[in-house]
């Protein structure tokens, strides 16, 4: 699955949690700085990609903190190619 | 010797199954319709308009969407830093069990780490009035309500004391109820819901209940800070009483007692006699054993006055809203004071064999504008709750008796 | 003049025991009642740790209420309540009556109705036990069970305010022995293990692997738990009139909302300065006379940073000692500030504050003395029992030292 996909697909989940329209999310945008989400919007956007990509994170990826769009990327990344492997 | 302090309700927000205004719900009533069930979105959405309702569940949303109608009632303006701390008192029964059950189910079907934190935070049964809070900005002091179906009363009489103890000067209070599959499941197992959707309060022939939902709050205020900003008043807050029945209603002359008890609270509280009321907002939903018990606690302590208070059962129409229920009675009380007439007066009376029956206006029921009224809940579990109102017109003349 | 209220007995169900004084021992000593979790498989989860009770001896009552028809959460609480008659000395043989009062905070009620409801469903059982749901789910039935237990037939409430909700309890009941519509009231707060709670928690990371320590640099979080505490509240004229030992007077309450977010603190702790504030007014009592404070204390990175923010807020010149007896019990949700309305009261009275266990580094971000890792001796003259909850609830209660 390529980078972008799943990069709109994070965006989305943002857009949904966050009601920020999805133009106004820029592809690298930082989570508090740039709109000025809380870690509890951020965890449950990433939830939603993971469900959405039906992936099962483990201790550690509960663990890490996630900053922005690239490490949420990043983060399904490393999932999916798990998931694959 | 201090003055009394007085409270005054300034604002109403409904939202319901027969619309989302007090002229809504009372010409609903009025117009006998039966209209139990869920709340249509077109009462719902337009007050959450333009805001990321992501966060919000339907409890919070309903409850929300009221709080919402009540400022914009009372005009109070959407809150700034620096502006007074209003509180906010919500009584509920089932809250966010669906919010819960699903959240519970997810995590076992699909993993732990793949549940919702949003959903996790409205786990907690005071999640829909801390969502209501942060929404509107309401700072003060805050309380969850469960007292069964009594809830939604029970928050509105609590908030009205603490203000009269000098704790608060505005708080919004009422109820909030879902209708979920949670509640609905619950209800059918216990044979407690109307199979024929028909319920018919105070007649020992009805076969049960209709579960609704909603959410109502008043805006109750200090007299004082509300005549500084130029409040409306639309009526007054007097006092309030309650008791628990510990047979939990399987005896009825404890049941009763328990009852009377909490009607005679009120007046006490709002130091009347029970000749002063014009009309009673009752808890009757259609569940004959404690429908009689109301009635009969209302033939002791009304029956005997020459022209005792018209009832209206208003759950007839509308439904049981549990913790919403007593909340929703309140504003359809209010709505008809303002208005100057009841919908669909009954009388209840003990008949010579001691059974409780209702007439409707063949009976002697006070005539004229209803001014002084009351609201009564009761919960399954034995709670008895009853508050006391005036119309605004009369407030003035009370303070001279 | 407002009436006093005063404590006049204490009911307990933790994970550190039962009893008044064997409890306080074993908190001054350090101990820790956390274990690995047992109601429920954690082999998915990256934590185990909670503080169940594992050794739960229900207090006997007078058997008016069946424990085996009633939820986990309310089993405590009548244990828990018919602990804090006997320790008040109140003879339970007759119906206590209409002057009687019952008021349970909590944060999830019977949530292990809602799970073994789940299991069900998903075990393909048809919906044979929804009756029996009904009966035993909805929260305001813990206050019931107590009240039927007990024969109480006046103002019976259960408050849900999440993690401050056996303070909120307190506060309600405080206002109605005030207002003489009670004359004795049985207040606390009742929580059982939820796996509910405890996914919740650990998708947030809030929950410690290792340990529970509070205002430590490395604190890992927080640690689920579970219980009850009541404590039995009156008016002081009532309590000398009977000749009851008084523990502590309930000398004022206060409560805000941030209205700022579900599950943080205010970044500022602008609401739990207000209520530390409110409750001091309500009291009568300077700042300085406060000599302990009771700490929410999760153990988590964000609660104790903005909690030790707003108390220095608060305590500008010099804050008194504050300890966090969850580092030892963990985090007992709607039942915690009831058990430490309970320790504050013992605190008091024995002028002896327990510790905060785990301590290791300071965090400079919340520099105040925690009591770390052994108890103190001191006079106790007001201890504040602080607790905040999901909601953006916050809630301060005071305790005064009774001179009779």
């Amino acid at each position: 699955m390529n980078t972008d996909h799943i990069r709109l697909r994070v965006k989305e989940a943002v857009s949904l949690v966050s009601g920020i329209t999805i133009d106004k999310i820029a592809d690298d945008a930082r989570f508090a700085e740039d709109l000025g989400l809380d870690s509890l919007s951020v965890i449950e956007s990433l939830v939603v990609v993971e469900r959405e990509f039906r992936l099962q994170p483990k201790g550690e990826d509960v663990e890490v903190q996630i900053k922005s769009i690239d490490e949420a990327v990043r983060l399904v990344q490393v999932q999916l190619s798990r998931k694959a492997g | 010797m201090a003055v009394r302090r007085r409270v005054f309700i300034t604002g109403v927000g409904v939202v319901c199954c027969l619309g989302d205004s007090l002229g809504a719900l009372v010409d609903g009533l009025s117009q006998g319709g039966l209209a139990a069930g869920p709340v249509d979105p077109q009462f719902l959405d337009p007050h959450l308009a333009g805001r990321n309702t992501y966060p919000l569940d339907r409890p919070a949303r309903l409850l929300t969407a009221a709080a919402s109608l009540a400022l914009a009632d009372a005009r109070i303006p959407a809150q700034r830093p620096g502006d007074r701390d209003i509180g906010l008192f919500v009584g509920t029964v089932f809250s966010t069990a669906h919010t819960i059950m699903r959240f519970d189910r997810q995590a076992a079907t699909e993993g732990p780490a793949l549940v919702s934190p949003q959903a996790f935070a409205n786990t907690v049964i005071n999640a829909p009035l801390g969502q209501a809070a942060i929404w509107h900005g309401l700072r003060g002091i805050n309380r969850t309500f469960a007292t069964g179906a009594s809830s939604g009363l029970e928050a509105i009489a609590c908030a009205g004391e603490v203000i009269l103890s000098g704790r608060a000067d505005c708080i919004l209070a009422g109820g909030v109820e879902e209708v979920s599959d949670v509640s609905m499941r619950a209800f059918a197992a216990s044979g407690l819901l109307s199979p024929s959707g028909r319920h018919r309060p105070y007649e020992p022939a009805s076969d049960g209940m209709t579960l609704s939902e909603g959410a109502a709050l008043l805006v109750l205020e200090e007299a004082g800070a509300a005549a500084r900003r130029g409040a409306t008043v639309l009526a007054e807050f007097l006092g309030c009483g309650r008791a628990f029945d510990v047979s939990q209603r399987t005896d009825e002359r404890r049941s009763v007692r328990s009852v009377v008890h909490a009607f005679r609270g009120a007046l006490g509280a709002a130091n009347l006699g029970p000749g002063r009321v014009d009309a009673i907002f009752s808890a009757a939903n259609g569940i004959p054993r404690l429908d009689r018990h109301e009635a009969l606690a209302l033939s002791a302590v009304f029956e005997s006055e020459p022209e005792p208070p018209a009832i209206c059962a208003v759950k007839g129409q509308i439904g049981e809203a549990l913790g919403a229920g007593g909340s929703i009675q309140c504003a359809a009380l209010i709505g008809s004071l303002r208005r100057g007439c009841v919908p669909t007066p009954l009388v209840v009376c003990a008949t010579p064999t001691g059974v409780v029956a209702v007439r409707p206006q063949d009976a002697p029921v006070r005539a004229g504008e209803p001014r002084i009224g009351l609201i009564s809940s009761l919960s399954f579990d034995g709670h008895s709750s009853a508050l006391a109102l005036a119309s605004s017109s009369v407030s003035d003349s009370l303070d001279a008796t | 003049m407002q009436p006093t209220v005063v404590v006049t007995g204490i009911g307990l169900v933790t994970s550190l025991g039962q009893e008044i004084g064997p409890f306080w021992d074993r908190l001054l000593r350090g101990e820790s009642g956390i274990s690995n979790v047992d109601s429920f498989d954690t082999s998915r989860f990256a934590v185990h740790l909670g503080g169940e009770v594992k050794a739960f001896r229900p207090a006997s009552g007078t058997g008016r209420c069946d424990p085996a028809a009633v939820g986990r959460a309310s089993r405590f609480a009548l244990s828990a309540a018919a602990a804090a008659l006997r320790d008040g000395g109140i003879n339970v043989d007759k119906e206590l009556g209409d002057n009687w009062g019952v008021c349970v905070g909590t944060t999830s009620g019977e949530p292990q109705e809602i799970e073994q409801a789940v299991d069900r469903q998903l075990a393909g059982d048809g919906d044979g036990s929804w009756s029996e749901f009904l009966e035993r789910y909805p929260c305001h039935t813990i206050a019931s069970n107590v009240a039927v237990e007990f024969g109480v037939g006046g103002d019976v409430s259960v408050i849900p305010a999440a993690c401050a909700a056996g303070n909120y309890a307190i506060t309600h009941a405080v206002e109605a022995l005030r207002a003489a519509r009670a004359e004795y009231v049985l207040a606390g707060g009742a929580d059982s293990f939820s796996r509910i709670t405890y996914s919740g928690f650990a998708r947030l990371g809030a929950i410690a692997r290792d340990c529970c320590s509070p205002f430590d640099l490395n604190r890992q979080g927080m640690i689920p738990a579970e219980g009850a505490a009541i404590l039995l509240l009156e008016r002081s004229d009532t309590a000398r009139s009977r000749g009851a030992r008084v523990y502590a007077e309930v000398a004022g309450c206060g409560l805000s909302c941030d209205a700022h977010h579900m599950t943080g603190g205010h970044p500022e702790g602008a609401g739990a300065v207000r209520a530390m504030e409110l409750a001091l007014a309500d009291a009568g009592i300077d700042r300085r006379d406060i000599s302990y404070i009771s700490a929410h204390g999760t153990g988590t990175r964000s609660n104790d940073l903005v909690e030790a923010l707003a108390v220095k807020r608060v305590f500008t010149q010099a804050p008194p000692p504050i300890s966090s007896i969850k580092s030892m019990l963990g985090h007992a949700m709607g039942a915690a500030s009831a058990i430490e309305a309970a320790v504050c009261a013992l605190a008091v009275r024995n002028d002896q504050v327990p510790p905060t266990v785990n301590f290791r580094i300071p965090d400079p971000d919340c520099a105040l003395d925690c009591v770390p890792n052994f108890p103190r001796s001191m006079s106790v003259h007001v201890a504040m029992n602080n607790a905040y909850a999901f909601g953006g609830t916050n809630s301060s209660v005071l305790f005064r030292k009774w001179k009779g």
